[in-house]
């Protein structure tokens, strides 16, 4: 082939050119430690990672959710325990003003205690946290029960979506626990004991005992039935953390670099342009213009 | 046998012919590094000797020297080359505008699903709500400045070709007007090389903008076709001229060409050359990108208000829209904006689906949480993130595609560019020798001279 002298300067400036191109990329992608920036740069891997990068910080809020219902549950659970002793107090003191050998006075005192656990059991029901009424179902900032003991909350209860379709209740059902969907009411039977012990009535302070114990068992399933809550919401946020985590690597795997791989490349481009420029360094070629 | 005065004029033709080499070959050596030069070749031709002629060589000219076919097919790969490089160019926009980062559409989309789904942990807080409202703006802000690159870029686009058409038709006047002069200087036969190459120059350069054919005539005319059909430049010298204009409804761009006065649309045959380049990612690509963007906009909107104005704010009132209602699909990016029902006011935000619970209901903000996962884009095949993510991947296969046709061109153009210098091209060290084959033939010419002088010389002498 007749070769030109404008071939062989091309070849020389391509080779450099191409080569320097190759370069730049490689240290872009080694100083940045991203394989992909930009759509271009792989289209596939950039649309997935769109896709992961939405997963890890939806997973991430419904993680954040989770665990917040979960420390509120905790402060219910606690406020539930002062309901429970109260009832259990209540119990002993019916118990006891049973006894024919209790006398009047004494029971007027009892009597007072009951009224004193009353007023502290009405305060518990209307326990505020962050603003918010716990005992209310969705109406947190409406007072769960009125002065007679009567329920004015709703029974539907808050619930956070933890997966598609998969909603968990953070509220603990208050209805339950105080008897406005059947069952005991918590009040009633404190008023019963209340009254039965001022009218100084062994009978009656003695059938109120049934009251008391049941509301008692009561308290006690809806505490349980909240550690059941805490325990799902838990689990739902460790499985929100564990797809985050996941998300989080698949994305580094699509759009990270490879740290050794990058440096590899990056030294075998340096190799590839000092071999180029090696090579436009003999230009121009040995010619007869310069033996004449 | 020639006269003694014969031998003499058969020198004098060979010093003439062989100064005219080594001027030729001189003049390949010096232009070793013109853009666009062709080598020439020398064409000497013998005289007879007498009786039919005095004898000696005759210089008929140069001649450059040149492969036609290699020429139509550097045409082509010049054209195909600026397509892909000019089409690459316009398309990087979309890189920037959908690249995942802080602040961008991806992370703005994030940002807001991320806040609805808070705001169902906690309807009832203020900043929570504020939240909510704060990464809608973003959004809005996000699509809006991505419709503003775009709607940029296709302005820049349009300057672009604007400017190349005023450049393409310049170029057309002056091969029309080559094409005539070189007609007029080789009526005496000798082939008007600089001319030539000057012509050829700028149909290389045309070449660059328009995909074109050439018909060159040996009389010098020359017919410049573009994409093989409607025909640029006339033998006859006349040109026509190029215009482009945006289509009225679809906002596609047409390029028109006008020869005494009509216009023809000739679009179709102007697919290659940076003007086919740029016109390709203008509705192309970035149109495609632009249509995406917008139909996503409207149906995001739509989906969110329809859902929102069904839940009620902390004031218990109902059918407020989080966006403002977008009329139509086209421009629905740039239109995107949070409506003025809720703006700055967080209480507004409809997370409740009863109005008597308004606060601690979260109905409706689950609702609107769940959105995210529902197929509310691309004709409700997709969620808006998954609509997104196949803009990403759309847009991106385009650019790389560029990318890719681009250095495939490169590599041909410079291979036939190659073959084309093979052929074309100057070897310094051909002319080299050229010039000292030359200096040899002027010497032996020279002897001839001399020699005819001596025995002119010695005629004389024999005289005395």
């Amino acid at each position: 082939m007749r070769v030109s002298d404008s071939m062989m300067h091309e070849l020389a400036t391509r080779g450099v050119a191409n080569n320097r191109e190759s370069l730049f990329e490689a240290q872009r992608v080694a100083s940045s430690g991203m394989r992909v920036e930009k759509p271009s740069d792989d289209p596939v891997a950039a649309s997935l990672a769109r896709g992961t990068k939405s997963r890890e910080r939806r997973s991430d809020a419904v993680a954040k959710i989770s665990n917040e219902a979960v420390d509120r549950l905790q402060a219910v659970d606690d406020t539930l325990g002062n309901v429970g002793d109260i009832m259990s107090r209540a119990r002993e003191l019916a118990v006891q003003g049973a006894n024919d050998h209790v006398s009047a006075n004494d029971r007027s005192a009892m009597a007072s205690e009951i009224a004193a656990l009353r007023a502290e059991l009405l305060n518990l029901g209307n326990t505020k946290i962050e603003g918010e009424y716990v005992f209310s179902g969705l109406s947190v900032d409406r007072a769960p029960f009125d002065a007679t003991g009567a329920y004015l909350g709703e029974t539907q209860l808050k619930e956070i979506e933890v997966g598609p379709g998969l909603r968990l209740a953070t509220q603990v059902s208050a209805a339950d626990i105080f008897g406005a969907s059947g069952g005991t009411n918590p009040f009633t039977a404190l008023d019963d004991l209340e009254a039965a012990l001022r009218a100084n009535d062994g009978d009656a302070i003695h059938a109120s005992i049934g009251g008391l114990s049941a509301s008692v068992d009561q308290i006690a399933n809806g505490r349980a039935n909240a550690g059941g809550q805490q325990q799902a919401l838990m689990q739902a946020a460790a499985a929100a953390e564990r797809v985050r985590d996941e998300a989080i690597r698949r994305r580094a795997d699509l759009v990270e670099a490879d740290p050794v791989e990058s440096f590899t490349d990056l030294v075998k481009a340096e190799g590839a342009l000092r071999e180029a420029l090696a090579i436009a360094a003999r230009m121009p070629p040995p010619s007869l213009a310069e033996m004449g | 046998m020639s006269s003694l005065f014969g031998l003499l004029n058969v020198g004098a033709t060979g010093l003439h012919a062989q100064g005219f080499g080594m001027g030729v070959a001189s003049q390949n050596a010096q232009n070793a590094n013109t853009v666009g030069y062709t080598r020439r070749d020398v064409r000497f031709d013998p005289i007879s000797p007498p009786p039919d002629g005095g004898g000696g060589v005759a210089v008929r000219g140069s001649r450059r020297v040149m492969d036609q076919f290699l020429e139509r097919r550097l045409l082509g790969a010049t054209a195909a080359k600026a397509e892909a490089s000019s089409r690459s160019e316009a398309l990087s926009v979309l890189d920037r505008v959908l690249a995942d980062v802080e602040g961008g559409l991806g992370a703005s989309l994030d940002d807001f699903e991320v806040a609805l789904s808070e705001l169902t942990g906690r309807p009832a807080d203020p900043a929570t709500r504020g939240q909510v409202l704060a990464t809608a703006e973003r959004l809005a802000v996000a699509f809006n400045q991505a419709a503003q690159e775009i709607d940029r870029t296709r302005a820049d686009i349009d300057t672009q070709i604007e400017r190349e058409v005023d450049g393409i038709n310049e170029t057309l006047r002056s091969i029309g007007e080559l094409g005539v002069q070189i007609q007029k200087s080789e009526i005496g036969g000798r082939e008007a090389s600089d001319l030539r190459d000057r012509r050829d120059q700028l149909v290389r350069e045309l070449g660059e903008k328009l995909p074109v054919e050439v018909i060159a005539e040996d009389s010098g005319a020359i017919q410049v076709l573009l994409g093989g059909g409607p025909s640029l430049v006339n033998p006859d010298g006349s040109v026509a001229q190029l215009s482009a204009q945006p289509d009225a409804t679809t906002g596609a761009m047409h390029l028109f060409r006008t020869t005494s006065g009509v216009d023809q649309d000739v679009t179709a045959y102007a697919d290659s050359g940076a003007l086919g380049g740029l016109v390709a990612a203008r509705d192309g690509a970035l149109a495609d990108s632009e249509a995406a963007l917008d139909q996503l906009a409207f149906d995001f909107a739509a989906a969110y208000n329809t859902a929102h104005a069904a839940g009620y704010g902390t004031d218990g009132v109902s059918g407020r829209n989080l966006f403002t209602p977008i009329a139509a699909v086209d421009g629905a990016a740039a239109a995107f904006s949070v409506s003025t029902d809720v703006l700055g006011e967080p209480d507004r935000l409809a997370a409740a689906s009863d109005p008597a619970l308004a606060a601690g209901d979260n109905r409706n903000a689950l609702a609107l949480a769940a959105l995210a996962d529902a197929d509310i884009a691309r004709g409700g095949r997709m969620t808006a993130q998954e609509s997104l993510g196949a803009l990403v991947s759309e847009a991106g296969q385009a650019i790389r595609g560029a990318h890719l046709d681009a250095d495939f061109a490169d590599d041909a153009a410079a291979q036939i560019q190659s073959m084309r210098d093979s052929v074309s091209g100057v070897s310094v060290d051909e002319e080299m020798i050229a010039l000292s084959r030359y200096q040899r033939g002027y010497q032996a010419s020279l002897r001839v001279v001399q020699a005819a002088d001596a025995m002119l010389q010695e005629l004389v002498n024999l005289g005395r």
